[in-house]
Parts: C-alpha cells; structure tokens; sequence
C-alpha cells in the first residue's frame, strides 16, 4: 500500500496502537468526509493482525489510504511525530495537516467546515471544532470555546492558550502543515500537545467553529506516570521529571531565541520573552487549577489531552 | 363690584371651568373607549374573517387531497400489510374521508391519532402538563435561543398555551428539540445554509407539523413525504393551508418518471409507501424519522432503511423514546445501524446527572432520544 502522487490539499496522520475494535469506524468517519480531497497516512505503533487486515479491507477499496506497521515500538510521541513525517514525505505539497486517533470519530463535516476556515485566513493556523465525549454509556456535548481570531498580540494569544485551551481537542484540529512543522511537531516531553500547541500560539491564530464535529472516545484517568509510560516505550527521559511549564519553557527558549524558528512572526528577543511568559502562564494555569479542584463532567475519564 | 363679590365671581369662573374640563376629559375618555371598542371589534371581525378565509383554503385543499386520494385507491389497490397500531390510525382518521368543511376547520383537533397532542388536554391544562411544557421551553430557548423555535401556528382550531409570544404545545416543543437535535448533531445546516436545493425525506410526515417546522427553518428543501396515504387528509391539507403559494406533487399526478421534474422547485412530494420501489428522487440529502418507523415491523423498516442508503442519503435521523424500550432497540435501533453509524445526540436539559461508570442515569425531564445515524460505507 502506498500513497498517491497527486497532492491531496489534506492529509489526516493516523498513528495507530491497538484499537482494532473501533479502528473501522475511525477510518470510515475519515474516508466519509463530504470534501474528499485528502489522504491518510496510518503508521501502526502495535501492528496486529485485525488492525492490518481493517486497513487492508478499506486500502483495496480506496487508494487514499497508506498503511505503514513501524518495525519497532516507538511510543505515543515518536509514532505522532512519524505520522506527520511520513505525511510530509508522501504529500510534501499538502497544505493542511491533522492527527487522527484510531478510536474518536470524526464528523461528516469536519472538513468541509474547516478547510474554508484556514483557507480564508493565512493568520490562522489551526481550526477545530467543537467536542462530543463519548462514554461507554453516554455522551456529553463539551462546552466553551476558545478562539483567538483577530488578536494580533502573539503573548495574548500564547496567554489565552496555556490558560483557557483545552489542548487535547485542538490537538486533532486541522494545521498548516507549515505552520506545524516551524512549530517543532510533537517533542519528547510531558503534555507535549499543550506545548506544540503554545509555540504555535506564537505562529498564528486558532481558530473554533461552533459546530460540533468531532467526537471523542473517553479514555483512561490523566497523570504524568501514565504519560511516561505511553509516551517512552524505553525509559522516560529525565527531563519529563520537571513540571511541564518548565520543560515546555525550556523548548521554546532553545527553538525561538537560540534557533530563532519561530522567525519572522516571532523573533528571538520574543521569544525569549515569550519563554518567560510561558514559565508565568503556566504557573497562573497550575494555581488556578489547584483552586478550583474539578468543574469537569465526574466519571472514568475527564482527560483533556492528546490520547 | 366689590371685592367680595368679585370673588366670588371669580370663584364661579373656575368651578365652571373645572366642570368644563372634567366635561372635557369625560367625552375624550369616551372616544377612545368608543374608539378602542371599535378597533377590537374591527380586530375580532378580521379575525374571523381570517378564520373563515383560512378554513374555505383548507376546505379546498381537502377536496383537492381527498379527489387525489380516492383516485389513488382505485388506480393502486396494493397496499402495504399495516401493523396492529397503524390499522387503529387508519381507522381513527376514516371519519375525515366524508369530512364537512367545520370538521376541517378543526382539523388540528383531529391529529391525535397520527401521534399529535390531544387538544381536550389543553382545554384546562393540568398543573403537571403546564410545569413540563413550560420547563421544556424555557430549557431550549435558554440553551439555543429562539432561532430554531417555530411557534404552533394558530389556525385550523391550533390549541396550546402562551409563554411571553411563544404559543406552543407538546407537538410544538417535541419538532423544536428534533430541530434542536438535528443542528447539534450538524446536520441542520446541510439544509439551511446550503445554496443548492437539498431533498429530504420524512417516513410517515404525521400530520405534517414536523415538515412546516422544518421547512420553515430550512425554506430551500424539497420535503418528500411517503407513508398511509390516508393521513395526508391531515397532513398535505395542513400543509397546503399554511403554505398557500407552495408547489404540492402528488403520485399519481403525473408518471412515476416525472414525479421529479421540476423537482427543485416543488416544496412537497407526497409518494404512498407501496409506490416507493418506483421512485427513486434525484437526491437525498437527510432522511427523518419522528416515530413512523416505531409502528412498522421490522422487514418494513429494512426495506426504509435499505432504500435510504440505496438513495444516497448520508444522515439518517430518528426520534425514539428516551428510554428505548428493547423490541425498537431491535426493530428500529439496530436496522438503521445495519446502514449508517449511529450516533445519539445528547439531552438538552437542566440537572443533567454526572457521567457514570455503569449505564447512562435517565435525564429528569427529557422524553426522547434523538438519533443522527451517518452513512456507512458499505451496508
């Protein structure tokens, strides 16, 4: 199975770790799209035999679909970076990127609704929907919203993203893929989509339609043990230790100010300031937190990053 | 004149001038009584001028119906093998075959059999019926606003009771939260934001309240209507009524093979559920389901189903009762997911209980789950 050579406008990366389960309904969800101008890459992180022949009962029905089982186990960070990579090296004149998980569901209309969004505004850099959570015996829609449309200040933006954002449903939103890639793409530390997501902060503006078209599968209760452990199939590296604020400060210090990546949008002296804030907003972000202990929805799972 | 009799003169004036004005003010008041008698007997007399005029329109389109209808019998006596229930409809609406035009008149007062509120409940309506339907009202125009509320219309002996300007009963607040439903499961806007014309299709279309809520939300669709064709007595002269400058297409009218031409500028088609195998529309782009398929056995809802996916349609919506009770989680549930992921929009509703580990708690106060089932790729 290999991709196309035509250049689809999207591409939907797909790392994929055992849910053959719900794997088929992901990727009909996916294929289902009403705008149908896209590609997805499934790079397989737990090969198993149910998990390929589903891809391969729908790859021989539609050539959109690239399946790739990785030889070794990677872990949650190295096989989302690998999705975006090969994405990248199949489809490097794609415009537009997005994770897809191998067990939520995506609308319909997820893209159709998106695309226009990003297209119309080369200031956004990311649009994503609203969420649906599906529980085993229930559903719930999640409201508020955050959207920083028309705010030219980079720091308000990375503010208003490292204290309001619900980082693990933006995280499946749709990217610049340019934008993402400046970004630095998914980095071996700790809620490594909150800090994807603050760099991009600086990039461009995010952008939320009121519909609701992605539903996400609950999953298991958050902690960092159980982060490392997903993320690092090895050992975790030591850095992940540190409080996330730190380690994401840290990032953006090395790739802003040191490497200046995030130019022009954001030069070094930014981005060192933006480091510092950072440091600042996620303190704020941890009070807050630790003061107001829960207002989320009570049940097996009130997870809101990337699963 | 002295000065004590010049006071007392001038005392004189004013009291004359006093009784003057009071005089004054008495004959204004009286003009305007007179003058607001007027305009409310003006209003009432308009009133039942309009009252006539609606119910000689609905007259006419029962007669137009009805001449369609008997035509139909006679050119397709192949019915479909009803169930049990939709016999006991059948025969509950027989009376409006000979229908005189003070019966259709009332005509919302004949809906009940077809899965409408009965209209004696709202005669004086229980402390219970008005603390739900007002809690119902307030919970989606609080958490939607009032863009999706179409009020009940108030012709043809409607019955309800006033909230502020919302006149509404049960009927009226259960296609509310259908709509509700249907733009929270992003499926509305397929319809109305779209710029070409979509077609939809309603199983059954009751007595046609759901269609005037849905196609007055969503004015550039063509509302195809299949089922007994006995109820559009209630449901094509309801719509006909309301919407006077709408274009009806009725099988029969023309060759199967036209039904469809013109079709995006027909606002409704009505087909008998035994004519469906022969007339497949241009397109489908939503199919409803307000509690048809309930009543069916399960090969009929098959053969819906079956034909909804075979037509193309992507989004397949049914309402169901909020605890759906096992036999329709096997004749309805479980036959529209044979072809399309189902998807359970979730309540809108105040004190909605926290999610549990075990089965979903009920929600107070929500009667009916709403189901939007997606296309699959293969059925």
């Amino acid at each position: 199975m290999s991709g196309q050579a035509a250049a689809p406008r999207v591409v939907f990366g797909l790392p994929a770790y055992n849910r053959p389960d719900a794997l088929a309904r992901t990727l009909e969800s996916l294929l289902s799209q009403t705008c149908d101008d896209l590609a997805i890459v499934i790079v397989d992180d737990g090969s198993s035999a149910d998990a390929r022949a589903i891809v391969e009962s729908y790859a021989a029905r539609d050539p959109r679909i690239t399946y790739e089982p990785n030889r070794v186990r990677l872990g949650m960070v190295g096989n989302w970076r690998l999705a975006f990579e090969r994405a990248r090296a199949l489809y490097p004149r794609s415009e537009y990127f997005a994770w897809a998980s191998d067990h939520d569901v995506w609308h319909p209309r997820w893209l159709e609704t998106l695309l226009p969004v990003l297209d119309g505004d080369r200031r956004a850099v990311l649009a994503y929907p609203h969420c649906l959570r599906m529980y085993p015996h229930d559903r719930r829609l999640i409201h508020g919203s955050f959207d920083t449309a028309g705010v030219a200040a980079a720091r308000r933006r990375l503010k208003g993203t490292i204290i309001e954002l619900a980082a693990g449903n933006a995280i499946y939103g749709l990217f610049r893929a340019t934008a993402l890639a400046q970004a630095g793409v998914f980095r071996p530390v700790l809620l490594p989509d909150r800090q994807l997501l603050s760099e991009l902060s600086l990039l461009g503006e995010f952008r939320q339609v009121p519909d609701v078209l992605w539903y996400r599968e609950a999953s298991g209760p958050f902690s960092h043990p159980r982060q490392r452990q997903m993320f690092f199939p090895g050992r975790a590296p030591l850095h992940t230790w540190l409080p996330p604020g730190v380690q994401h400060a840290a990032l953006l210090l090395w790739d802003f100010a040191v490497r200046g990546r995030g130019r022009p949008a954001c030069g070094r002296l930014s981005g060192a300031a933006s480091a510092a804030a950072l440091l600042w907003y996620s303190a704020t972000r941890a009070r807050r937190r630790r003061a107001a202990p829960s207002r989320r929805p009570r049940g097996p799972a009130a997870v809101e990053s990337a699963s | 004149m002295t000065p004590r009799e010049q006071a007392r003169q001038e005392r004189k004036a004013a009291l004359i001038a006093r009784r003057a004005e009071v005089a004054i003010e008495k004959a204004r008041e009286k003009a305007e009584r007179d003058a607001q008698e007027r305009a409310e007997a003006e209003r009432l007399d308009a009133e039942r001028r309009e009252t006539a005029r609606v119910a000689r329109v609905a007259f006419d389109a029962y007669e137009q119906v009805r001449g369609r209808l008997e035509r139909m019998r006679h050119a397709d006596p192949d019915a479909v093998a009803l169930t049990a229930p939709e016999r006991a409809t059948a025969a509950a609406l027989e009376h409006l075959w000979t229908a005189s035009p003070e019966t259709i008149a009332q005509l919302r007062r004949w809906c009940e059999p077809v899965g409408g509120a009965r209209s004696a409940d709202y005669d004086a309506p229980s402390p219970e019926l008005m603390v739900r339907l007002k809690r119902d009202h307030r919970v989606l125009r609080r958490q939607v606003g009032a863009e999706l509320f179409v009020p009940e219309p108030q012709v043809l002996g409607a019955f309800g009771v006033w909230r502020g300007d919302d006149f509404y009963n049960e009927d009226t607040i259960r296609g509310f939260s259908a709509l509700v439903a249907l733009q929270d499961g992003a499926v509305l806007d397929t319809c109305r934001r779209a710029p070409v014309r979509r077609l939809v299709w309603e199983i059954g279309g009751g007595w046609g309240g759901f269609a005037h809520q849905f196609k007055t939300i969503c004015p550039n669709v063509t509302y195809l209507i299949t089922g007994m064709p006995t109820s559009w007595l209630l449901s094509a002269v309801y719509l006909m009524t309301l919407f006077p400058h709408a274009r009806f297409r009725f099988y029969g009218d023309a060759l199967a093979d036209d039904l469809w031409a013109d079709w995006d500028t027909t606002d409704f088609v009505f087909v008998p559920e035994a004519a469906l195998a022969g007339v497949q529309p241009p397109r489908l782009d939503l199919v409803l389901d307000l509690g048809a398929l309930r009543f069916m056995d399960a090969p009929r809802v098959e053969v819906h189903v079956r034909r909804a996916f075979d037509w193309g349609a992507p989004y397949f919506y049914s309402l169901l009762p909020a605890a759906v009770p096992a036999p329709l989680i096997e004749t309805v549930w479980s036959r529209i997911a044979h072809a399309f992921w189902l998807h359970p929009v979730p309540p809108r509703a105040e004190n909605i209980p926290p999610v549990a580990d075990g089965p979903a708690a009920p929600v107070p106060g929500v009667e009916y789950t709403h189901l939007i089932g997606w296309r699959r790729l293969r059925a």
